[in-house]
């Protein structure tokens, strides 16, 4: 989860807002929009209200789901005209954009030497030194840039911890190396190389690194009364919305905003389940691998840096896909709404759903258009189930977590000779890929998520991963023991 | 010894706004600090946009921070003593 930070909030409240006009067809006034926040109090960049009115400006952009790249001077309230007119998200520009005026610019050098060198005897930091990069400059050691490798022995070797090895959070926090400062000094995202997995997000602490939203898009849809909308809910919903929520209360609230109905993709988690279970009976009898395919930051992981690994990706659908053929067959003309933790899974609505999904919703912008609508969750009337109704199991909401995926595929009766592993972060995962590719390590089936945690420690999500775990092992326990 | 009372909300307004830091805090208080305070959760104090909101003892504390509320939980303790 996003840490519960200024800038989480600053967001929050953002997107809060541009909902909140979006509803009441005002977004003609959206220009007044940057003004009111600041006045309202969100002054976090020291330096000026100016500059943090500009950089209001990119993040209502971003909720608009403009892109911030271009150099254009457009007002905003041309921007969300243009938006409202062009009905559906254009998917082809990038879901994950630095704002430059926010970046602070870190500093690019990795080894840095601190006041607290005492230009010392023993020099560990010059003796250490595999390149001869350390000189005593003015009493104290000096790195030459243009030899340092960044290998980081000075700093381990120094007693007096003088030395700094820092990296800038966003770099350190992108496993794939798609993030590099640029042009003065400001990140730029390689969007070739970048899995849209959102740790760059959360790492930045300026708040520098945002996503596009289509919260504009779900409002239209949900405004428009002819047009039957319905809300596909990830499993990792359990708890995200508070200690006074449950998921009957969830599906009320959302039909009062507009959903015409609610259908957990817990559903389809069940069937990929057992699918996949079969694909690695299968697989195994060949000697094969096999990959878990929910995971879209995962899947693009292993698209770019593992081609050769590409062929063990499972060939059965994602939940999410699953889910919205499932809901397609019931309701042919349905709007489809995706609402998760993830961020990956709008290019994966784009790339891999065949128009199945209209639009990706997390769970922080769903809770932004609840509370631009006045619905409080904690307030709603817990929706009656009809009967018949049908229920995931426990199996399937466990999807939400790292190693459920693992533990339904295959199987509570697991077979001994099967050889599984489980790992999350985008990091652990390419570690893990690069052994498998060298051949040091051999599996038969290997569940990969890019968040730490699996789905539950996604970026879209509200609750931090100890809540939410606490949340669905109550909710599945619940399921064992029949109560709905 | 008289237990404070302190209630979170738990509406979704303060949810967007950040109650779970609160919460957070709330469930690792210092053993000393656990045993004079109980903590629940309240759907709604009406302040909505003001988020996020607690009421400790018959106070209602408006835009709440983790450490406004723990400051203001051992306010509250040193009056009733």
């Amino acid at each position: 989860m996003n840490s519960l930070s200024e800038i989480t909030v600053i967001k929050r409240k953002v997107l809060k807002e541009v909902a909140t006009l979006a509803w009441a067809d005002r977004l003609g006034e959206i220009d007044a929009l940057p003004k009111q926040l600041t006045k309202e109090g969100i002054t976090n960049y020291r330096c000026c209200e100016y500059r943090e009115r500009a950089i209001l400006v990119d993040r209502i952009k971003l909720a608009l789901g403009a892109t911030i790249d271009g150099e254009d001077e457009e007002r905003l309230s041309s921007i969300a005209e243009e938006k409202i007119a062009q009905q559906e998200t254009d998917n082809e520009q990038p879901l994950i954009s630095v704002l430059a005026k926010a970046c602070d610019r870190c500093p690019i050098d990795k080894m840095v030497v601190t006041n607290a060198c005492r230009n010392c005897v023993a020099h560990n930091c010059r003796n250490v030194c595999p390149r001869d990069a350390i000189t005593i400059v003015n009493q104290r050691a000096y790195i030459n840039r243009e030899r340092c490798v960044e290998c980081g022995l000075c700093a381990k070797a120094c007693r007096f911890s003088a030395i700094l090895m820092i990296e800038r959070p966003c770099t350190r926090a992108c496993a794939v190396g798609a993030l590099q400062p640029g042009a003065n000094k400001i990140t730029e995202i390689d969007h070739e190389k970048c899995v849209e997995c959102g740790a760059c997000i959360e790492a930045c602490p300026f708040g520098a690194i945002s996503e596009r939203s289509e919260l504009l898009s779900v409002i239209a849809l949900l405004k428009d009364k002819d047009v039957s909308t319905q809300a596909l809910v990830a499993p990792a919903v359990a708890g995200q919305f508070g200690p006074m929520v449950d998921w009957p209360r969830v599906v009320s609230g959302l039909k009062k905003l507009g959903f015409s109905g609610v259908v957990p993709v817990a559903l389809g988690a069940d069937v990929v389940g057992k699918a996949e279970g079969e694909e690695l009976a299968e697989r195994k009898q060949e000697g094969k691998i096999l990959f878990n395919s929910c995971c879209p930051s995962f899947k693009n992981l292993i698209r770019q840096k593992f081609p050769s690994l590409a062929h063990a990706v499972s060939g059965t659908k994602s939940p999410m896909l699953v889910t919205a053929e499932l809901v397609r067959e019931a309701a042919p003309t349905a709007k489809l709404v995706f609402i998760g933790p993830c961020l990956a899974k709008k290019g994966e609505a784009k790339h891999e759903g065949n128009g199945l999904i209209d639009a990706v919703l997390t769970f922080e912008e769903l809770t932004a258009m609840l509370v631009s609508a006045n619905i409080n969750l904690a307030e709603c009337e817990p929706a009656v189930s009809s009967e018949g109704e049908p229920m995931p199991s426990a199996r399937g909401l466990n999807f939400a977590k790292a190693g459920g995926v693992l533990a339904a595929v295959t199987g509570t009766d697991r077979d001994e000779e099967t050889k599984a592993i489980a790992v999350a972060g985008l990091g652990n995962c390419q570690d893990l890929l690069a052994k498998i590719a060298r051949g040091t390590e051999t599996y038969d089936f290997v569940e990969g998520m890019g968040c730490e945690g699996g789905c539950i420690g996604g970026p879209g999500t509200l609750v931090n991963t100890k809540a939410a775990v606490r949340a669905l092992q109550k909710t599945t326990e619940k399921k064992k023991k029949g109560v709905a | 010894m008289a237990i404070l009372m302190v209630s979170v909300c738990a509406g979704t307004s303060c949810h967007l706004l950040g109650n779970q830091a609160i919460v957070d805090v709330l469930e690792n208080m210092p053993p000393s600090l656990q045993k004079q305070v109980k903590f629940g959760y309240t759907s709604c104090l009406g302040d909505c946009g003001e988020g996020p909101c607690v009421t400790i003892g018959d106070k209602v504390l408006k835009h709440a921070s983790p450490e406004r509320v723990l400051d203001m939980i051992k306010e509250e303790l040193a009056a009733k003593k």
